[in-house]
Order: C-alpha cells, then sequence, then structure tokens
C-alpha cells in the first residue's frame, strides 16, 4: 500500500483530507515507511549539499536543543541512536553561541490583529517565543490564527489583513510552511494537544511532498527530518497499543 | 403525531436517513420536510445517489409532507426562498458534509436545530469525534441552535456515548446514531415542556478541530478497546 498524501506535490495538489477511507493497519505502516524513506533521502541530500543560511540554521540548533527532553523517552536503543544521529544532538551541528545570531525578531506581544500581519515575522517571533517559554495564551491566539487559515485553504501566504481574513501575496513560501511546522512541534510537545499534531501531519505531508533539491534551496533539510522525527514518534506514542508498526529507521 | 411547528431541511445523506427513521419511530415527525437532492456527483456525506431515492420512500409511507428543493444549495435564494415561506419557526438542519450556513439563511428568522457530532464546548469543528476517541475513548453529539459562529449556539442537549463496537463506521453510521439520539431526546423534551430548554446558553471557549488527517483516523479507530 502506498501512502498517497505525499505522491503529488500539495503546494499545487492540496489534499483535501475529507471523508479519508479506513485502510486498516497496513496504512500505518505506509505511513511509517513513507515517512522513514524521506527521512533517508534527506540525509542524502544533506551530504551532498549544506544549506548556508547562518539564521536558519541556528533556529534549527536552538529547537534540537529544546526537544532534546522529548527523546528521552526510550523507544528502543536503535531509535534513539537514529536520532542522535539526525539531529546532531552530540554537537557535530554547530548548537551554541557561535550561530546564536541575534535575528531582530519582534516581540510577539508588539502583533495587533487589526494591521496587517506579515506571516515569516510571526512565525518567527512566535518560535522565540515559544523557545523563551512565553506566554502561552498569547502564543496560542497567534498559532490558531495560523492554523484554521492552514487547514481552510491548505496554504500559508505571504500576510494576513487586518483580522487575520484571506491571505495575500505569495502561497508557495516554503521557509514559512518549515517555520508553521516547528511552530506546531513545539506547541504539540508542549500541551499534546492532538489538533496541532493534526495540522502538523498534514503540514509534513506537504513539506515531504517537494522535491528535495527545493527544499535544500530553501529550509535547513535536517531540521525537517527533526520534525519528521517528533512527529513519528507522537503518533507511536499515541499508537502505544499497535505493533512496531513499520517504525524502522535502518 | 407530528410536530407542527418543527420542519427540516435535509440533505440526500445516511444521517438524513438515520434521523428520518428514528423520528418517525417515535412519533416525532416533522410537520414537513425540504429536501436537497443533487442529481450528479456525490456530496460530501453520501455513499451512494440511488435512482429511487429512500427518504423520499420513507416519508411517503410515514405521510409526511415535503417538497424537493429546487437545488441542492441550502444558502442559494431559491432554497432560502422555499423556507422562508414556511410558517414553522424551527427547521432541524441536516445538511451535507462542510456546508456552513450563511447569513442571509440564518437572517431568515428561522431558527436551525442543528446535532453537532462532538460535546460541545469542549470539541468544536469537524470530526471531533475521532478526536474525542483518541482523548477520552468515548464520542458525543450536542444539539445546538445555529449561530453566525460555527458551534457557538446555546446548547440544549449534549451527551457523551461509549466506543461504538466497530469503529470502522463512524462517519456514516455510529456518529449519526449517536446524533439522532440526542436530536429525539431534544425534541421530546420540547414536546414534554412545550419550549425549548437550555442545558447551556453560553457555549463559548472549548477547542476548534479540524478535519481529522487519516493517521490520526486510523489510530481512533484502531485504538485500545477495538484491538483487545
Amino acid at each position: 500500500m502506498n501512502y498517497e498524501y505525499t505522491e503529488d506535490n500539495r503546494l499545487d495538489s492540496p489534499h483535501k483530507y475529507m471523508y479519508t477511507p479506513y485502510q486498516g493497519s497496513d496504512f500505518l505502516d505506509a505511513y511509517f515507511r513513507d515517512r522513514s524513506k524521506y527521512l533517508k533521502r534527506f540525509e542524502q541530500v544533506k551530504k551532498i549539499e549544506g544549506y548556508q543560511n547562518k539564521i536558519d540554521l541556528s533556529l534549527h540548533s536552538k529547537v534540537a536543543i529544546d526537544l532534546n527532553g522529548f527523546f528521552d523517552r526510550k523507544f528502543s536503543n536503535k531509535v534513539y541512536e537514529s536520532l542522535k544521529l539526525l539531529i546532531d544532538l552530540d554537537g557535530r551541528v554547530e548548537l551554541d553561541s557561535q550561530l546564536s545570531h541575534k535575528t531582530n525578531t519582534m516581540a510577539l506581544s508588539s502583533f495587533d490583529i487589526s494591521g496587517n500581519i506579515n506571516s515569516e515575522n510571526l512565525l518567527r517571533s512566535l518560535l522565540d517565543a515559544q523557545l523563551d517559554k512565553g506566554n502561552e495564551s498569547l502564543i496560542k491566539f497567534w498559532l490558531d490564527l495560523l492554523v484554521q487559515r492552514f487547514e481552510v485553504t491548505k496554504k500559508l501566504y505571504e500576510s494576513y489583513p487586518a483580522n487575520f481574513r484571506k491571505g495575500e501575496g505569495r502561497d508557495n513560501i516554503i521557509r514559512l510552511y518549515w517555520l508553521f511546522a516547528l511552530s506546531l512541534t513545539l506547541f504539540y510537545r508542549d500541551t499534546k494537544n492532538i489538533k496541532y499534531l493534526n495540522s502538523l501531519l498534514k503540514v509534513t505531508d506537504l513539506l515531504c511532498s517537494l522535491s528535495e533539491k527545493l527544499l535544500n534551496k530553501n529550509i535547513p533539510i535536517q531540521s525537517l527530518s527533526l520534525i519528521i522525527l517528533v512527529e513519528m514518534l507522537s503518533v507511536k506514542s499515541i499508537s502505544k497499543t499497535i505493533e512496531e508498526a513499520g517504525f524502522e529507521f535502518t | 403525531m407530528s410536530l407542527h411547528d418543527v420542519a427540516m431541511v435535509a440533505a440526500d445523506t445516511t444521517r438524513t436517513k438515520y434521523y428520518i427513521e428514528e423520528l418517525i419511530k417515535n412519533g416525532l415527525s416533522p410537520h414537513y420536510v425540504l429536501l436537497l437532492v443533487n442529481s450528479g456527483e456525490l456530496l460530501p456525506g453520501q455513499k451512494e445517489v440511488k435512482s429511487e431515492n429512500t427518504i423520499i420512500t420513507l416519508l411517503k409511507d410515514a405521510d409526511v409532507k415535503y417538497d424537493v428543493a429546487p437545488n441542492s444549495d441550502i444558502n442559494s435564494e431559491g432554497v432560502i426562498a422555499a423556507i422562508a415561506k414556511r410558517s414553522e419557526q424551527v427547521f432541524i438542519f441536516s445538511g451535507y458534509g462542510g456546508v456552513l450556513l450563511k447569513e442571509s439563511i440564518l437572517d431568515t428568522g428561522k431558527r436551525f436545530l442543528h446535532i453537532h457530532g462532538g460535546y460541545l464546548p469542549d470539541y468544536k469543528g469537524s470530526t471531533t469525534n475521532y478526536y474525542s476517541l483518541i482523548d477520552e475513548n468515548a464520542i458525543g453529539a450536542s444539539a445546538i441552535f445555529l449561530t453566525k459562529e460555527i458551534d457557538c449556539g446555546p446548547i440544549l442537549l449534549r451527551k457523551k456515548f461509549s466506543a461504538p463496537v466497530d469503529r470502522t463506521l463512524i462517519d456514516h453510521n455510529s456518529d449519526s446514531e449517536a446524533r439522532a439520539k440526542v436530536l429525539i431526546e431534544c425534541l421530546k423534551n420540547y414536546v414534554n415542556s412545550g419550549d425549548w430548554e437550555y442545558e447551556l446558553e453560553n457555549n463559548h471557549g472549548g477547542e476548534t478541530f479540524y478535519i481529522i488527517h487519516p493517521v490520526l483516523k486510523h489510530l481512533a479507530i484502531l485504538g485500545k478497546d477495538s484491538l483487545q
């Protein structure tokens, strides 16, 4: 069985996810196989051509450090070893001050819903607030607006006018989907609210459906690997009663 | 017996069939039914389009007055006009999946009794029973009068139900069964008291959910109880 949700380019052909068919436990095997396939591909791309944007790499490092605790739960030694390799917890990515560039991110509290909102600015501020353990209700307020817009249109737009109405500008800025996925990952880790895992699964489908070259040009691809790992472990955690459904990292 | 001041506007779906069967069985037939029937491709909530409509057969057999709407779009001018001219003040609403009532129909002055698939206000939005199966191994249904804010109308009645034995049939069966039970109890309360009484008028807060991803849907179906 194939996992159809990453088969087409989901920026060009978004999936509506309405009345999706029940296909038994084989479907979950297909999901785990598909995600594992992308992890391997991304690892190859990363080896060939490294991503250069230091601000993004710094953000990836900060998120990786922040998520470290998430991986303390030992699902198996094999999984844990794979995780260590993929998120460079031992320091192969420079995690510390060397890459901690100041990004002049706006404070989340400075955004005003009655005005125009630049999506990248909002997402970067959201992530800063999440990493700094900021006001959770304020984080949820802004993240919920993005979730609502994404779930309705399956797109994130360059900007949103007053009251977060219909988005404006480009809808194919890959880094927006990556930043959104990072924010969802952190928020799900903090709240365990399945609503956010639900959106994460959809945005990860979208990102995986894009070509590796395109991804590597626009985002640090190891960060997407990290997102996928957290997502898979979260799904695995919910499915405790389902036997090792294709959860392999070899 | 029929409810003289209660009508129904209904899409041609399995849920509508459940509702009408239960209403007739419980002696709570609506005074009038406006059917939104499509003749072409399947609309959300439909399993099939039959040449001989089973809902019409049910209504005929029970001697319930009905009309087929000029089109299947509840927000169209033709359907709004057909509803506005009726004398009944309350319409049971059973629409196609994902269809929301726009201001123009809510402004007709009629009240639309909707049974939401989920326990309100905790579970607002779409496919919430899959979420509640994962969270608390239960499903829910809540009777509300529709307002402009989605799933935020005053709650007449809400109930939780244990997880269905066969979770693969949630979309077209278990969810509809739960909703039908709440609908019947809500209408019985109305018949007994002569008024629409609210269990919770302030239906604010809670969480809004969106269409469930197939991975989570499978986890909900393959949950602990169904695996044992």
